[in-house]
């Protein structure tokens, strides 16, 4: 869609395209078509608007710039097209441009053998692609056909997007990191595609398209290059006065094999329908609760505080109090600022309790040590927080959209869907567990080595009721707290660190704690990964407070 | 520019070049689009395999690679056709006055560079690759009269 504005932008601009009214009411359902598809998407993020604006803006100017070169300069285009080695030099500038300017020290290289095979499959693929249409996902080649005269191939065009997309989606579907497509996704696709062969329809009303000969036929086209800037020459002028052919694949007259494609199809999307909207009976752990202990505080949030503006932390408790379900939550704060005037800030915020802690360990840490210290006096639900929330804008419509009092058991309110392999658990964000904690803490909360995929909490705030802490040997809290104020435990010392900065008060190991909150909870299933829509998107349509989190019924 | 330092050995070498410039494979174009079609899937798929299920988080390297692959399809394709170093009677030089043309063509893969490198990042992030591919659809009608 953006690709398209920007392309249609930059040609109407230097009014190489004239639009019917026709083609405008086609382009603008088209538009329409396209923002529902994007807006009902629940796994959207940042990150990922980011990049896949970007790449349909850049692609837009390319098609637009490269359009406007065989139109004007299909001489030039000729030449240098017949010069491979630009291509991947320029392919190769800009790698390296974009290297020198987003390096951030982190790796961008990796060796990996398991996966060399696919990585060579991926590269050839992805080659042979650049070089056929010269885009992985916006092909370039109609562009030239449609300049050089050739007529466009609306029909054609429509099974190309639904093999392409239903191949995707079906394979996609199968992924233990599954994509999901609601309803609405696929009126608006569908309807995106009808417009693709409205185009055809449009172009006959109002006399622009040519009728599909049955035979492969030659166009004339000019290969002579432009011998300066001053003789661009027009298309229409420059059609027939040198032969060239041109391909042009025909389809009238061809009907089994559009019948055959039309079934084949049908097939795969009634496969992608099936696959997409089946749930798969994923591979659930024990949930192990302890069921007998009976709390007399309702719901306490946990606030780990170093030196924070007292504003600030005020704000968060004030709009935590204002929400019904929050409304008689007892609220304890823990300080690691040894000079921080406690009973004042209790007074300033509204705090019901502020404990002083060491600075060791951040807020992994502070958890730690309020399960271990209030073991027999746990909340029946706990919220721990860090008293400056990350994604203040998400965060309360989360809590409003998912928590409930009498079912929550343990739900994340961070970003969620990072599942990673058990022995080779990494993330996108150069996380990696090099000391394989991750199968060794599942080794001590199941007693079994049968660890597979392992969803990561993030931000180090989530939600766990007193059932769900207390379900598991108290010993493994009391060893990763150990690990923290040991400054000789493991998690301090240079094998397991390999180079990566740490200290007692910024402990490395907090990073992997953060993303073991969800095991050590037992609420790291593959439906939970899948089914909760991300922070930015906020819900799922057609889903239910039961995506994001673990219940303890 | 001075295009015309070279020539065209004769017609046919023309009609040559403008279908070779089809595409680096000499591949017929009734052929092209079904082997675009399926190239685009395994690279789509084998992409999102790689960077999310994988954990080879390294999108750079998956662009890199296929310039790496690149590079030796375009030294196959040279030690292969003979009929190449026949294209032109003079060979043309690689430094030539800048041209309009010339700036837009290479602004053109610049940009289609920048895009690829974008996609393979949206890969990365965006989880539900379906509606990645879906959101394309767009491209498709756009055309010239």
């Amino acid at each position: 869609m953006i690709a398209s504005f920007v392309e249609d932008l930059l040609l109407l601009l230097v009014g190489v395209v004239p639009r019917t009214q026709a083609e405008l009411v086609r382009i603008s359902v088209l538009a329409a078509a396209s923002a529902g598809l994007l807006f009902t998407e629940y796994r959207l993020s940042v990150a990922n608007l980011v990049a896949s604006i970007s790449a349909m803006l850049f692609a837009g100017v390319a098609r637009a710039l490269w359009k406007m070169s065989i139109r004007y300069r299909p001489g030039e285009v000729s030449y240098i097209m017949d010069q491979p080695g630009r291509f991947v030099s320029i392919q190769a500038l800009v790698g390296l441009i974009w290297v020198l300017a987003f390096w951030t020290g982190d790796r961008i290289f990796t060796f990996d053998h398991g996966n060399i095979s696919l990585l060579a499959v991926n590269a050839v693929a992805s080659s042979l692609s650049l070089t056929l249409g010269r885009s992985i996902l916006f092909p370039m080649d109609d562009a030239s056909a449609q300049v050089l005269g050739v007529p466009v191939q609306y029909l054609p065009d429509r099974p190309v997007v639904l093999v392409v997309t239903g191949i995707v989606g079906c394979f996609s579907a199968l992924l233990v990191r599954r994509s999901y497509t609601n309803v609405f996704q696929l009126c608006c696709f569908l309807i995106a595609v009808l417009c693709i062969g409205g185009k055809g329809t449009v172009d006959t009303a109002s006399g622009q398209s040519q009728a599909p000969s049955i035979t492969y036929e030659r166009v004339n086209i000019s290969p002579e290059p432009a011998a300066d800037d001053s003789d661009a020459t027009s298309l229409p002028e420059e059609i027939g006065s040198t032969r060239v052919p041109a391909f042009v694949s025909s389809l009238a007259g061809d009907r089994p094999r559009r019948y055959l494609l039309g079934i084949s199809v049908a097939l795969l999307w009634m496969a992608y329908g099936i696959l997409n909207f089946t749930e798969r009976r994923e591979r659930h752990d024990p949930t192990l609760l302890d069921r007998n202990y009976v709390s007399e505080v309702p719901v306490e949030v946990v606030l780990s505080m170093y030196k924070e503006p007292v504003e600030e932390v005020s704000k968060l408790i004030s709009n935590l109090r204002s929400m019904p379900t929050l409304s008689d939550a007892h609220f304890t704060i823990y300080i690691k600022n040894s000079e921080a005037d406690n009973e004042n800030i209790r007074q300033k915020v509204g705090a019901d309790g502020v404990v002083t802690l060491p600075n060791i360990g951040r807020e992994g840490e502070t958890y730690l040590n309020h399960i271990l210290n209030r073991w027999d006096s746990l909340a029946r639900q706990t919220i721990f927080l860090q008293a400056d929330i990350h994604n203040p804008r998400e965060f309360y419509p989360h809590i409003k959209n998912y928590y409930s009092r009498l079912r929550t058991g343990f739900l994340s309110l961070g970003w969620s869907g990072t599942v990673c392999n058990c022995r080779d658990c990494g993330d996108k964000f150069f996380w990696q567990d090099n000391a394989g904690l991750v199968p060794r803490t599942y080794n001590g909360i199941y007693n079994s080595t049968d660890c597979d995929k392992v969803l990561l909490s993030s931000k180090g705030q989530f939600i766990v009721s007193a059932a769900r802490i207390r379900g598991i040997d108290k010993e493994i809290y009391h060893d990763l707290w150990q690990a923290f104020v040991d400054d000789k435990s493991w998690a301090h010392q240079p094998e397991y660190l390999q180079g990566r900065p740490d200290s007692m008060s910024a402990a490395d190991f907090g990073y992997t704690l953060e993303r073991m909150w969800s095991l050590l909870f037992r609420c790291s299933n593959m439906d939970v990964a899948w089914k909760c829509p991300s922070l930015l998107s906020g819900w799922r349509i057609g889903g239910d407070i039961g995506d994001c989190q673990c219940f303890d019924d | 520019v001075n295009m015309t330092s070279y020539t065209y050995a004769d017609e046919n070498n023309a009609e040559s070049a403008q279908l070779r410039s089809r595409s680096l494979l000499n591949i017929d174009h009734g052929y092209g689009r079904p082997l675009w079609v399926f190239c685009t899937t395994v690279s789509l798929l084998s992409a999102r395999y790689l960077l999310v299920e994988q954990n080879v988080h390294y999108p750079l390297q998956l662009y890199f690679n296929q310039l790496f692959v690149a590079c030796l399809m375009i030294l196959w394709r040279y030690r292969r056709s003979d009929d190449t170093q026949e294209l032109f009677v003079e060979r043309p030089k690689f430094w030539r006055p800048i041209t309009w043309g010339a700036v837009m063509i290479s602004l053109s893969l610049g940009f289609k560079s920048l895009s690829t490198i974008c996609v393979l990042q949206a890969i990365l992030h965006f989880q539900n690759l379906p509606t990645l591919v879906m959101m394309t659809v767009r491209v498709h009608t756009s055309h010239l009269p």
